[in-house]
């Protein structure tokens, strides 16, 4: 009997930084076709075997036809930035069937108005107009078996065949299945979770953790700074996520607090970099002008502080976070506002 | 809602020769189908076991179970030899000697289960005859209606000059036609909510009247316990669901014997609630096991038949009435036991022939109505289907389901997957529960007094409100009469964007609607569920447990903020 899970070809969307690692890990088991909106980025890898600042593995196939790696690929990890996920998904829908599988990769949201639209200032967020990609998934297409990818899976650290594991989340124990099969190597773990919408506020949510930890690198306050950041500010993804839908369980593994102490500490995360950056005194425009990829934390602190306000959440690092960003208030002086604020108990949303 | 089909035009019958009909052939052919159903069963139960160990204990339990149903919960439906049946298997499982070699053990063992699998499914097998069915349909109104021309039974009821037929009290709604396009594309899972016993037998009515051939139905066995509602029962096309047998040889005998019927092409109908709603309300958690079997005979469909594979069309329907003659048991037991245990009924109002003949025949004297109505046809995903039968997406294109079923290209069995996409039809069939579920003037009403007896004693807890005596309770006529407008604009909103249904007679001016709705509330029930007390220009109720269960028939719209 044919193996049910010996795909011959995968299919990844996306050909940033994280889209072509994933190509990569898949590419030790499978044909990979790897899709490039642009002609001349398929191009481009095509020439050089290059992108993103990676190698790219000889069993990945560059493509620009949506169409042919919907017809080809029974299984496709679309990694695109939340901004431009919702069009890329209408584009992809009509050529997807019932039989596909969808796993994203992408630790945003879904927003309506869109968080870079005018008069954004204006909007308010609550779960009817905020989805994670997975609702988007749902709602754009046939497909009902979709998963979401997250974990603490930097893409420089991947690219350079460092250890790591990651999380796949889902209702259907098959796709948790089909998505250790294709990305499990001897360097990389993939644990399952059924609670999807966990995992995904879990990623998305410690995006705005890691700008604020940057900036406290950034300040130079210390060890001692940080690791106060990093547990009050899980404590505050687990009281929104737990509002928005979410089991509190998934925060504590891979997605939450693993993701949390990788993103944290590194200058290889790019909401980790905005925050440093900031704190050395570049503006928000300045950061965002020379960036190569969208840090997804900056539109998730303008949804995460709406929806705190209308689930009434305190959201005190995410707020001052707001206030940093766009509002104008030095670093610094969030700090101090912070230190002032009435924490009480030291757990208290267990 | 429209209005009930003139008379004139009755519904012709979708398949003239009732020869063609699906039930039929399940008659023709229900020795082949039952031994099919047994292998079935059996090949499951085997694999469920997994080794010798639990065989035994699948056999243990089933034992153990029935022994205790019999000595506790004895119906006069079970057959006579029921003891001594299990006694036999008991004394034949207890005399395996531990010593003999494990295969010769097994094979006894696996014997002894088909053979337990072999009864269940002669218990629970219908009985379908054309001839009978046809008898059973004309009795049924008929009879009712020439013992009604005898004044004597009821000297309280006057009739001269009426016409007592069921079709008149009963108006059927929604999707009918639709529905009767694809009794001939596919096969029809009919699912409709579940108040009262009278239930089974105007929906097997109902079914005939709007021109569809029978359906073969789970109904509960208990219901058999009354000889009058057996007899209709088993003519209408019904199967035999026993509650009280929970034993995993059982339910999984009772499971792939609808599943197969489903496969096999028998339009099929069971109460997705499992009970009659002991609160009234719109049934909002279902029973995934039964309704596991449609997915289940889709997918087996798609595995057999591939290409040339029929579809199976889940279907949600709504029962509507002003009166639900088991109101005050189910509503007490409710009380009772919210949040504990289940317990199964087994005497309510309904539960001798006498008392279901009377309650008959006031219901159609007194003109009380009956509304049934049919929900939006679904593939099995809750997909919408066009009237040829194929599966649509949001955007009307046509899709091919079987691909939800495969894996890589290839149709698998999953239990997790199909577990997870019964979940979510169950979603889609309570959603469209409520959008069929149709307002009546009495619930209006009972709603809304309701309500503003909760607010004027905003203290009190659900308990302590029922707790009230009732000669302390008085509504406002002015504040009554001003709050049923505001719900009723309220509901003619909702009906607009389809998340309700309302009747015709809620259209009228305010205190119209209320006389109706006062006329007709709960209006068999020995105590007044609510009167207007002219002199004093206030609602009063008897029966506050009574009025709480009409009023919950409108929860779950957000209707609570317009008091």
């Amino acid at each position: 009997m044919k193996d049910i899970y010996d795909i011959e070809t995968v299919g990844v969307i996306g050909s940033g930084s994280f889209g072509t690692a994933v190509a990569n890990l898949v590419a030790k088991n499978h044909k990979v076709l790897l899709y490039a909106r642009r002609e001349e980025v398929k191009e481009e890898i095509l020439r050089s075997r290059k992108n993103a600042g990676q190698d790219v593995h000889p069993r990945v196939t560059p493509c620009s036809d949506m169409e042919r790696l919907a017809a080809e690929c029974p299984l496709i990890f679309p990694t695109v930035p939340s901004s431009s996920f919702r069009a890329m998904i209408r584009d992809l829908s009509p050529f997807l069937k019932p039989h596909h599988i969808l796993i994203h990769a992408t630790k945003g949201l879904d927003a309506d108005p869109h968080p870079e639209s005018p008069g954004w200032e204006e909007a308010k967020y609550s779960r009817e107009n905020v989805k994670t990609m997975s609702e988007v998934m749902l709602e754009e297409t046939v497909v009902l078996r979709v998963g979401a990818m997250a974990g603490p899976n930097l893409a420089m650290e991947l690219a350079a065949r460092k250890p790591a594991a990651t999380v796949i989340a889902s209702e259907y124990d098959e796709v948790i299945r089909m998505g250790r099969r294709v990305l499990r190597s001897e360097r990389f773990q993939v644990y399952g979770n059924h609670d999807i919408i966990g995992v995904e506020f879990s990623g998305v949510l410690k995006n705005t953790i890691a700008i604020a930890s940057g900036a406290v690198t950034g300040l130079d306050l210390g060890e001692n700074a940080r690791a106060l950041l990093i547990t009050k500010g899980l404590s505050e993804m687990i009281r929104l996520g737990s509002v928005l839908g979410s089991d509190t369980r998934a925060f504590f593994g891979l997605a939450g607090m693993g993701d949390l102490v990788a993103t944290c500490n590194s200058r290889l995360s790019r909401n980790f970099t905005v925050g440093y950056r900031l704190a050395r005194g570049e503006s928000l425009d300045e950061i965002m002008a020379t960036a190569s990829e969208v840090a997804e934390g900056i539109n998730t602190v303008k949804i995460a502080k709406r929806l705190g306000e209308h689930y009434r959440v305190r959201l005190p690092i995410i707020e001052t976070l707001y206030d940093v960003l766009f509002a104008g208030i030095d670093p610094r002086e969030g700090l101090a506002r912070l230190m002032q604020f009435p924490y009480g108990r030291d757990v208290d949303f267990l | 809602m429209a209005e009930g089909r003139p008379e004139k035009l009755k519904y012709e019958p979708v398949i003239a020769d009732h020869r063609q009909w699906p039930i039929a052939w399940l008659t023709r052919h229900k020795e082949e189908f039952l031994k099919e159903a047994e292998e079935q069963s059996f090949s499951d139960l085997i694999k469920m076991a997994g080794d010798s160990e639990g065989l035994r204990a699948l056999l243990e339990q089933a034992i153990y179970l029935e022994h205790i149903r019999i000595k506790r919960h004895p119906w006069k439906v079970d057959p006579e030899d029921d003891q001594e049946y299990w006694d036999r298997i008991e004394k034949e499982f207890l005399a395996l000697n531990p010593l003999n070699p494990e295969a010769e053990q097994n094979e006894k063992i696996q014997g002894l289960i088909r053979d337990i699998i072999r009864r269940y499914l002669h218990e629970i097998a219908g009985e379908f005859r054309y001839g009978t069915y046809k008898l059973a349909r004309k009795l049924l109104p008929h009879t009712f209606a020439t013992l009604l021309n005898r004044k004597q039974l009821d000297p309280g009821t006057r009739i001269v000059g009426r016409s007592l037929h069921l079709k008149e009290k009963i108006q059927f709604v929604g999707h009918i036609e639709h529905l009767r396009k694809l009794v001939t594309k596919g096969t029809v899972v009919l699912l409709p909510t579940h108040s009262s016993n009278l239930d089974s037998i105007l929906i097997g009515w109902g079914i005939d009247e709007i021109g569809l051939p029978p359906f073969h139905y789970g109904a509960g066995l208990n219901l058999f316990n009354v000889r009058l509602i057996a007899y209709f029962m088993n003519r209408l096309g019904a199967y035999k669901v026993d509650r009280r047998k929970k034993n995993k040889i059982y339910l999984k005998t009772l499971k792939d014997y609808s599943m197969l019927t489903i496969e096999k092409g028998v339009h099929s109908l069971f109460f997705p609630g499992g009970t009659r709603s002991r609160d009234n309300r719109v049934e909002s958690k279902l029973k995934l096991g039964l309704l596991s079997t449609a997915v289940e005979a889709q997918r087996k469909q798609f595995e057999d038949k591939g290409t040339r594979s029929s579809k199976v069309f889940i279907v949600p329907a709504s029962i509507n009435y002003h009166v639900v003659l088991e109101a005050p048991t189910l509503i007490e037991e409710y009380l009772k036991r919210e949040g504990k245990q289940r317990y199964i009924i087994e005497k309510d109002e309904l539960s001798s022939s006498y008392r279901l003949f009377t309650f008959i025949i006031k219901f159609l004297t007194r003109g009380s109505q009956v509304a049934l109505s049919f929900g939006k046809p679904m593939d099995v995903f809750g997909h919408d289907v066009d009237e040829e039968g194929r599966s649509l997406d949001k955007n009307g294109n046509v899709i091919d389901i079987d691909g939800y079923f495969k894996s890589n290209g290839v149709i698998t069995e999953d239990e997790q997957r199909e577990s997870r996409y019964t979940q979510k039809l169950a979603e889609k069939i309570t959603d469209q529960f409520y959008r069929i579920n149709i307002a009546f003037s009495s619930h209006l009403i009972a709603f809304v007094a309701f309500e503003l007896i909760r607010r004027m004693n905003g203290d009190l807890d659900l308990f302590e409100l029922l707790r009230i005596p009732p000669k302390e309770i008085k509504v406002p006529y002015r504040e009554f009469r001003e709050k049923v407008a505001a719900v009723r604009e309220a509901l003619l909103a909702l009906k607009e964007e389809g998340r309700i249904d309302v009747a015709p007679h809620l259209l009228g001016p305010v205190e119209e609607v209320i006389r109706h709705g006062l006329q007709n509330v709960g209006v068999f029930h020995s105590k007044r569920v609510l009167k207007y007390n002219k002199k004093k220009l206030e609602i009063v109720s008897e029966d506050l447990k009574l009025l709480y269960f009409y009023h919950n028939r409108l929860e779950g719209y957000g209707l609570e903020r317009y008091i």
